[in-house]
């Protein structure tokens, strides 16, 4: 233990000698300040209201109030339906606290053209048009499908059914606290909460340097604000910068460990060599543990004192990419230990994480593509590759209506990233479940539905066995060669 | 540990690198309490040899012994002091903070460590730049924290390899008084050194390497010893009776006004002297002639091959 600790001492100062770490901890610094000096203030009731049932532009992007899940939200099928929320009459019942905490009553107005609806996933599918039917009202369809039990025939539209359901809706999408919806006319309801269940859900203006800098267009509720700042910038952008720091500090140290001269001083120590070089490893794991702790860890405490919430999930996320960062450092003690040059550990691990992220990225957008289908109209490229495949009977009725499906990607071109992806880290995969740890604490039960999609399709178990066998093979490899090597 | 057990033994010992043979069977032993010095050419095999007693290299043939295991093992490093020859200490510690690292590294405790690195560092004379970073270090500075990393941690062996490089005079003088000082307390150093000299002056026994092999082996007298070679001198004027000399068998040369004359046995060297009493000569000087280890040592190079000791690449077997 106490062999260890000198080790990991000697590594830390190993690490903290180059001006990598240091320019690093600047730039932490300084992002926490900037973050530090982001002000947040709620909007009004009138603005913040209309601001929490966006209008949903695109059907691709879809928006929580319009994403429905059948048998009352249980299931895990999801649902998009093009109906729209116009809100107005918007007033408050101040209570002399926080502004988010006012009684609000607004009307709420649902406008209902015809159009498909489109099934976003269920299961291992992430992500599947429904055209099978078109519906001349998507809001009736919506409240039909939302109400059906698992298995059983959809249900008559009834007003008692529409209330229920946009209640559902309402607090799935916005958080509010809602108390009543009452019909006041046709398709228009009135609506009244008890202020919102947390500030997360409230619509917060950012101003940036202490107030100076308003930035209006970024009006949105305070969770998903904190997500984009913590998901985009630290956890995306951030991450990169962690991780690459990481990458060239501590190639190194391997390289100068085994210098002619200085591996001497080290073998004749009573330690094993393969404890060596266990030891040097999880040294260079710990120099990027502290590097994201500092760096996450100062955005986290800016965040949670301008704002007051501090949800952990960026804290997690520490250890995500710590150990993203454990599957490179094993590469690069792997060509660190055959090579002894630095700048080659650097340029092969930079080139493994490239094509690891290629594969990744390829894999998900053929998935994605492949799974796209319109039902009653195989895919232009399935009709011909696979002319033998069984046909589901077509809907006579809407075949006219129905387009014809996005070409396919090639089976082969799909087969071919199914084997690339499931053999190689999938730090795609991980990149998923680090977002995910952030977005459970901020955004609403439909917002996480939304970022949740990709997660349905990722076996844990798996990803990160494969991963783990990665970091098993390559140190293995590192450790035969150091262990049997004469220096 | 038993006196008379030795502390290092090879029992033909090989190692080949590639195509090289750096030892080509080499059986050595050193005792307890002894300065053993290992000289040889450049690239004659005697860093490979300290490298595979030490477990850094592995032995291509033979056997190594290091305090009565088999070399290599982590268990006896305690036990074991080295400095390396180019030894490249991390930049990025001082001289203490290096000494604290390997005294963790050797299990020592804090106590221990806070006592004995001072010590040690004054006594190889550079406990005032302890806390310098050792990128600000002289050649020699970094010389005598190799020597004091081989033996603040009280090892019984410890393995020099060419120790006074780079050390100032007065400083070499100083740290051969520190080795013998350290054999005196029974520790056992092992060095490799191209300073004949101070090989001479220090070292109890000595061995010659030669191409991978062992050339010469034993005490410093023994290896320094001619057998009847005198250096002759008489009274200013007087002139050595040279014919007389070669009748009876005896090489005679004249070196300046002094002659050196080669007599078999020890006897002989009586009856030169009892012959220039007969002929009235005044015998000034007379003393039987050492060679010094250099001597020895070009000597026995000279007659191997001037320059690197370098082998010819061994043939490659056909079908190995
Ligand atoms: N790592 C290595 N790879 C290949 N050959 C080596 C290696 N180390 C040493 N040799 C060769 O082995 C032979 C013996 O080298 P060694 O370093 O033991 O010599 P040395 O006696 O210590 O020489 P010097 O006096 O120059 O220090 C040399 O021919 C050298 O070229
Ligand atoms: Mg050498």
């Amino acid at each position: 233990m106490n062999k260890f600790l000198a080790m990991l001492k000697d590594s830390y100062k190993e690490a903290v000698d180059g001006w990598i770490f240091t320019v690093m901890l600047v730039l932490s610094g300084v992002v926490s300040l900037f973050v530090l000096s982001i002000s947040y203030r709620p909007i009004s009731v009138e603005q913040a209201i209309p601001k929490m049932l966006p209008e949903m532009r695109n059907i691709g992007n879809p928006q929580p109030f319009q994403m429905v899940s059948p048998d009352r939200g249980a299931s895990p099928k999801l649902l998009v339906y093009q109906y729209s929320a116009k809100v107005d009459e918007v007033a408050a019942k101040p209570r002399g606290g926080d502004i988010w905490k006012d009684e609000v009553s607004f009307r709420l107005k649902i406008e209902s053209s015809g159009g498909g609806g489109i099934e976003v996933g269920a299961d291992k599918q992430p992500k599947k048009i429904d055209f099978n039917a078109f519906f001349r009202d998507s809001f009736t369809e919506a409240v039909r499908i939302w109400a059906v039990p698992a298995g059983a025939e959809k249900p008559a539209f009834t007003d008692e059914l529409a209330i229920e359901f946009l209640k559902h809706q309402l607090v799935g999408a916005t958080r509010l606290d809602v108390t009543d919806v009452r019909k006041i006319g046709e398709r228009e309801y009135r609506v009244t909460a008890n202020g919102a269940s947390s500030p997360l859900a409230w619509p917060h203006k950012p101003s940036l340097f202490f107030g100076t800098v308003p930035l209006s267009i970024f009006e949105m509720p305070l969770g998903d604000q904190i997500h984009l700042v913590e998901n985009t910038f630290v956890n995306g952008i951030g991450a990169w910068f962690v991780l690459m720091a990481g990458v060239i500090v501590t190639a190194g140290f391997v390289p100068n460990m085994l210098r002619k001269g200085a591996i001497d001083l080290l073998l004749t120590k009573p330690l094993a060599r393969s404890t060596i070089l266990l030891y040097k490893y999880i040294g260079g794991l710990i120099f990027v543990f502290v590097l994201a702790l500092a760096a996450y860890g100062g955005i986290w405490i800016a965040i949670g004192l301008r704002t007051g919430v501090w949800a952990p999930g960026l804290l997690y996320c520490v250890l995500g990419v710590t150990f993203y960062f454990a599957i490179l450092y094993a590469c690069s003690t792997l060509v660190g230990v055959l090579t002894r040059n630095a700048l080659v550990g650097i340029v092969v691990t930079v080139l493994f994480w490239f094509v690891v992220w290629i594969i990744g990225t390829v894999h998900n957008t053929l998935t994605v593509l492949d799974n796209l289908e319109v039902q009653g109209a195989p895919p232009r490229a399935a009709k011909k590759a696979d002319a033998k495949k069984t046909e589901k009977p077509k809907n006579e009725a809407d075949e006219d209506e129905v387009p014809d499906g996005p070409p396919k990607p090639p089976r082969t071109l799909v087969k071919v990233f199914e084997v690339l992806n499931a053999v190689t880290p999938r730090t795609k995969d991980l990149d998923t479940l680090t977002s995910n740890l952030i977005s459970r604490e901020l955004l609403s039960e439909g917002e996480q539905r939304r970022e949740g999609l990709k997660l349905r399709s990722i076996d844990w178990g798996e990803v990160l066995g494969v991963a783990g066998a990665y970091i098993a093979v390559f140190l293995g490899l590192a450790l035969l060669r150091f262990v049997t090597r004469s220096y | 540990m038993p006196v008379d057990q030795s502390v290092i033994a090879t029992d033909g010992l090989c190692k080949t690198y590639g195509s090289v043979e750096a030892l080509k069977g080499v059986s050595l032993s050193v005792n307890r309490g002894e300065i053993f010095g290992l000289l040889g050419q450049n690239g004659a095999g005697k860093s490979t040899l300290i490298k595979i007693l030490l477990g850094i290299v592995r032995k291509s043939d033979g056997g190594a012994m290091l305090l009565g295991e088999t070399a290599g093992r982590s268990d006896i490093r305690k036990r074991v002091g080295y400095l390396p020859e180019d030894h490249q200490f991390p930049q990025y510690h001082t001289g203490a903070s290096l000494l604290h690292f390997y005294g963790q590294l050797y299990g020592m405790s804090r106590a221990e460590r806070n006592r004995k690195i001072p010590e040690v560092l004054e006594t190889v004379g550079i406990r005032k730049r302890m806390d310098y970073k050792l990128r600000t270090y002289s050649k020699g500075m970094k010389q005598r924290l190799g020597i004091a990393q081989a033996i603040f941690h009280n090892p019984d062996v410890i393995f020099l390899d060419e120790p006074t490089d780079g050390v100032d005079p007065v400083g070499r003088k100083e740290l051969r008084e520190l080795f013998e000082k350290l054999r005196d307390e029974g520790k056992t150093v092992f060095v490799n050194s191209h300073l004949l000299g101070e090989v001479e002056l220090m070292c109890d026994r000595v061995a010659i390497l030669q191409r991978g092999e062992l050339a010469q082996i034993g005490t410093v007298a023994e290896l320094t010893k001619q057998e009847g070679r005198y250096v002759i001198g008489l009274a200013d004027g007087e002139e050595l009776p040279l014919d007389e000399l070669e009748r009876r068998g005896l090489k005679t040369t004249k070196v300046g006004d002094r002659w050196e004359v080669l007599v078999p046995g020890e006897a002989d060297i009586d009856t030169i002297v009892r012959l220039l009493a007969e002929r009235g000569l005044k015998l000034r000087h007379l003393v039987a002639k050492k060679q010094s280890l250099e001597d020895v040592f070009v000597e026995m190079v000279d007659q191997a091959d001037p320059g690197v000791d370098n082998r010819k690449k061994k043939t490659r077997e056909v079908g190995a």
